[in-house]
């Protein structure tokens, strides 16, 4: 028994090892989500679906002489519409000794809708059982726990990937949490691709059930939780003409829902849609490079202007 | 808890800690802890159903002290058929409940007469149809005086739920596991590493071929009508290595974790895709469910004796049994009768056992006959398993209608070259070790040891490195 469990031991130690070693090379290359989630505890955060993770840069933000270390903790709105689940994630996520910190939550139509039959049937929401739900340990690195419980490829793609980075990877996560996403930018492949995702968006409106209640209930609930951490702003980032038109029938009186917001919490609602022509999309909703860019700069000059007004 | 899951990477280790270092002295403890960590294993799912299997549990023990206290042959029929319809019962209610009602309701509406049926919300209770067959053999046995009931509950209940194989066989004989529980086990190091390198290469089975063919396998099944012949009979193909490595897989696992225990399991798969027919084919494939039906049905009807009509008539009853012991759906039954009708021409010629050897026995690879043998065997069997992985009888024709296109000689659109070179290793590897009784089992033994635990070691990685997504086991349904 004793030499059994010697040789088991050591085999299965040599192999431990070998797996740790592996999970070691995890990086911004292995998915789109996995950094996010093997970085500390953050004192500022951007949160919201991908267009704010791939639209808003912190290093820009930064740039701006605000004195922030701002992290894009934003995912995809397939994971992180406003609800318990991304609720809880950003309550893990965060640094509860901060005190001034900067906080941007990014919202859209989509963000406080539902895909449910029943609107408020928070049960089968989408995102329950996704690896935004499951991932407990959101800062661990290397995250064993959301690379063995919900890293959906193959192991080897951990080394992979580095190797393909640039080439034939198109998704580089920065270690600011910014997803940084290269594709084809020609005129054709951008018109086909906004083409198909109006389309996608299009049926996808035929399967929203509408506003929810309880997503806006976790959507207050995630500004209070941020507001005693630190200064919150309500932001929606720019999308083209034809998306807009399927937002606005999705939630008509959004602007509204969200100015009654600013107004409640006396926080600022920087609404960018009013200047959406001045932006590049890769799909219709999706920021350019060049434009995320802009788009942060933009937005850095908002929350310094607000400061500047809140401090004379 | 599935084997493939970090559950089970850790209940193992503590189980195993426990059995042999707690209770190793103690033969009632020991089966206790059995008892206990197989109610742990199975209430991992779903704690309510283990009700069901102590109800059971109790049944047959009960049955079978009775059945020893009375030789009026009819009191020990009455007891008999008491097992039997408990057992089939629960089967029956929680099985095909819905099936029966759905089809009743179907067949009435054909004749113009509207029912409202009551369909239940059942969850099918995971293994049911593994130990009530394993129980029930018990009380058979018994009732044929082939063995001595137990008075041991204890040994009795570890027999009925050994986790091992309780959700997904082997289907144990209780004269051959019962006798097990009954024995002070002790440990024997050749033994344990035997098992252990079977749950590596049951492990190798399961996760890198058969959960890497799920993936494909459900791409082309559930867009079957996009894809061309040749991509479709891909999928097929796919879907042949993802049941056997699943399965077989599982049934390694089990029976390697067994051996840590000190148990010897039987044999459930004797490398079938190397069969070079039908008959031989059945032969080999999930053994333990094929030698039961043969034991406890088809020989009480009368087996290959009696008139041609009543070896028809046997040879139909015992593959659509099969079939329908697999699932309640009409797909299940079609591929049963399709077996039947491949089998019956070799019953018929008296052809059934002429490959009762190993293919290519004493060389290393096999003539062009048996080459070509083995393949059509595996075609038709493929062909098989369409009708067992359709989601109904309509969708199972129209894919095999698919198929037999002229897309079939282009070049399929999914073609997984990783995949395609592991099922080639795969194969590889299990025809050298065709002899045994898992393919590695005494495959690398003579190489010196530094290379033999490179080699386990490069295995593992593959299984890290390349393993599918974490999927149920195919069989927990059945």
């Amino acid at each position: 028994m004793k030499v059994f469990l010697l040789k088991i031991s050591l085999f299965l130690g040599f192999c431990s090892i070998s797996f740790f070693a592996i999970f070691s090379l995890a990086d911004g290359t292995t998915d789109a989500f996995y950094l996010k989630f093997a970085s500390s505890k953050q004192s500022s955060l951007i949160v919201g679906s991908s267009r704010a993770a791939q639209g808003i840069i912190p290093q820009m933000i930064q740039n701006k002489e605000l004195d922030y270390d701002i992290y894009n903790y934003a995912f995809t709105i397939a994971h992180t519409p406003y609800g318990k689940v991304y609720y809880e994630s950003i309550k893990r996520k965060l640094d509860v000794d901060s005190k001034n910190g900067l906080f941007l939550i990014c919202v859209n139509p989509w963000t406080i809708s539902s895909k449910t039959i029943h609107s408020e049937d928070s049960l089968h929401f989408r995102e329950n059982g996704s690896f935004i739900d499951k991932t407990y340990f959101v800062n661990l690195n290397p995250n064993i726990e959301y690379l063995v419980e919900s890293y959906d490829r193959f192991n080897i793609d951990i080394i992979t990937n580095k190797k393909r980075k640039g080439d034939y990877q198109t998704f580089f996560t920065h270690n600011n949490g910014w997803l940084e996403v290269t594709i084809e930018s020609d005129m054709i492949s951008n018109q086909e691709r906004t083409l198909n995702k109006i389309k996608s968006y299009k049926k996808k409106l035929d399967m929203y059930s509408g506003y929810s209640q309880n997503r806006m209930f976790y959507l207050k609930k995630t500004i209070e939780l941020l507001m005693n951490h630190g200064d919150v702003y309500l932001v929606r980032l720019p999308v083209n003409d034809d998306m807009l038109y399927l937002e606005e029938q999705l939630l008509p009186d959004f602007d509204v829902k969200m100015e009654a917001l600013s107004r409640f919490y006396q926080i600022e609602y920087i609404n960018a849609i009013p200047f959406r022509k001045k932006y590049k999309y890769t799909d219709g909703h999706h920021l350019e490079l060049s434009s995320g860019e802009a788009f942060s700069n933009f937005l850095a000059s908002e929350i310094k202007n607000n400061k500047l007004n809140t401090l004379y | 808890m599935l084997f493939n899951s970090i559950d089970f990477a850790i209940f193992l280790p503590i189980v195993f800690a426990l059995y042999w270092f707690a209770t190793r002295k103690h033969l009632k403890l020991q089966n206790l802890l059995i008892v206990a960590s197989s109610y742990v294993f199975y209430g991992w799912w779903d704690y309510r159903f283990l009700a069901l299997i102590l109800f059971s549990t109790i049944v047959d023990y009960s049955v079978g002290l009775m059945l020893q206290k009375t030789n009026q042959q009819s009191k020990r029929k009455g007891l008999l058929w008491l097992s039997i319809l408990v057992n089939i019962g629960l089967l029956g209610f929680f099985k095909y409940y819905n099936f029966f009602i759905d089809n009743f309701t179907q067949a009435f509406s054909f004749f113009g007469t509207e029912v409202q049926p009551n369909s239940l919300n059942i969850i099918l209770p995971v293994g049911i149809s593994f130990y009530t067959f394993q129980t029930l053999s018990y009380t058979i046995d018994v009732y044929r005086q082939r063995l001595q009931p137990t008075k041991d509950f204890i040994a009795f209940a570890a027999f009925v739920s050994f986790f091992p194989q309780l959700v997904a066989g082997p289907i144990e004989r209780a004269t051959n596991l019962l006798p097990q529980f009954y024995k002070k086990r002790q440990f024997v190091y050749s033994q344990a590493v035997d098992g252990l390198r079977q749950i590596l290469w049951g492990l190798f089975k399961k996760i890198v071929i058969a959960d890497n063919c799920a993936f494909f396998v459900n791409t082309i099944f559930d867009g079957y009508s996009d894809y061309s012949g040749s991509t479709l009979l891909l999928g097929a193909v796919f879907f042949a290595f993802q049941i056997y490595g699943d399965f077989s897989g599982y049934s390694d696992i089990a029976i390697g974790t067994a051996r840590l225990f000190g148990f010897k399991l039987k044999q459930n798969f004797a490398f079938p895709y190397f069969s070079r027919d039908i008959a031989e084919f059945w032969r080999r494939w999930h053994i333990s469910l094929s030698t039961w039906f043969r034991d406890y049905v088809y020989i009480p009807l009368g087996g290959s004796r009696g008139t041609r009509l009543n070896q028809i008539r046997n040879v139909f009853v015992i593959f659509l049994v099969s079939g329908f012991w697999h699932g309640a759906n009409w797909t299940f039954i079609v591929w049963g009768a399709l077996n039947a009708f491949y089998f019956l021409p070799l019953l018929l010629f008296g052809k059934n056992r002429i490959h009762t050897n190993i293919a290519a026995e004493h060389g290393v690879l096999p003539t062009v006959k048996e080459g070509m043998m083995m393949l059509l065997t595996f075609l038709l069997t493929t062909l098989g398993w369409i009708f067992f992985r359709a989601d109904n009888i309509t969708m199972a024709f129209d894919y095999v209608h698919r198929i037999t296109n002229i897309s079939l000689l282009s070049i399929p659109e999914i073609r997984p070259t990783f995949l395609i070179i592991f099922i080639g290793l795969f194969i590889m590897i299990e025809w050298f070790g065709r002899r045994q009784l898992y393919a590695i089992e005494t495959l690398w033994l003579g190489y010196p040891k530094a290379l033999r635990w490179g080699i386990y070691y490069f295995i593992v990685m593959i299984i890290f490195l390349y393993g599918g997504k974490e999927q149920e086991f195919i069989y927990f349904q059945f």
